[in-house]
């Protein structure tokens, strides 16, 4: 029975790697070469002048390309057991996500009672990231990628 | 699900990498099904016990619940 391929080729996986590779040196770059402006808090990563800024942007490209193509690639050998991990990371990211969803809605809605006000803003704060798919997608990435290494690292040794 | 691929493995004397070749899975696959962690699909359990010339039930085990 032949399956319908929806992933990119092994060598997207490459790309992506050397991507990421590219976005952590360009951050510990951006780290040494500028300070950390403290006055830009809801900034992702530090803007202090317009060069800094080219490199936000370039680095935001490179990890989102990067953990687009880890993720939507195949593996060296994609058989059965890498597309078992594959989904049941997406059931665990959900039920993850959905979990923390209602526990922070709980402690929101708790708090908004007795006017905790602190927590009340940060549980919000949370429930915002929560419930973004640019985050969901960044945890799915990790949960399968985490997942497969342990899954070489165990057998590596269990011959 | 029970199996004794290893048992076979020693008796035909081949490797994990080597019946991984064989089946067109990895190494990982063939280890986790041997360590019970994961149960193959009917297409691979097949394939593994056509490589020991064998009957899939003389392979895989249905353990009684």
């Amino acid at each position: 029975m032949k399956r319908k391929k929806i992933l990119l080729p092994h060598k997207f996986q490459i790309i992506g790697w050397s991507m990421f590779s590219a976005a952590v040196v360009l951050l510990l770059f951006i780290i040494f070469r500028y300070e950390w402006s403290a006055s830009h808090e809801n900034t992702f990563l530090p803007i202090v002048d317009q060069y800094s800024r080219y490199f936000t942007f370039l680095i935001l490209v490179l990890a989102y390309g990067s953990a687009f193509f880890v993720a939507f690639s195949e593996e060296k050998q994609e058989d059965e057991l890498v597309r078992e991990i594959r989904f049941s990371s997406v059931t665990l990211v959900a039920a993850i996500l959905f979990a923390m969803l209602v526990l922070w809605s709980i402690l929101a809605a708790l708090s908004h009672v007795f006017r905790l006000d602190f927590l009340t803003n940060r549980s919000y704060i949370i429930m915002y990231w929560v419930s973004n798919i640019l985050f969901a997608f960044f945890l799915y990435v990790i949960v399968f990628r985490v997942r497969l290494f342990i899954l070489k690292r165990r057998s590596k040794n269990e011959e | 699900m029970k199996n004794n691929i290893r048992v076979e493995r020693a008796i035909k004397k081949i490797t994990q990498q080597d019946l991984a070749g064989l089946c067109g899975v990895s190494r990982q696959t063939i280890n986790a099904i041997e360590t019970e962690r994961f149960v193959p699909s009917t297409v691979l359990a097949l394939k593994i016990s056509r490589v020991f010339g064998k009957n899939v039930n003389d392979m895989f085990l249905l353990e009684e619940e």
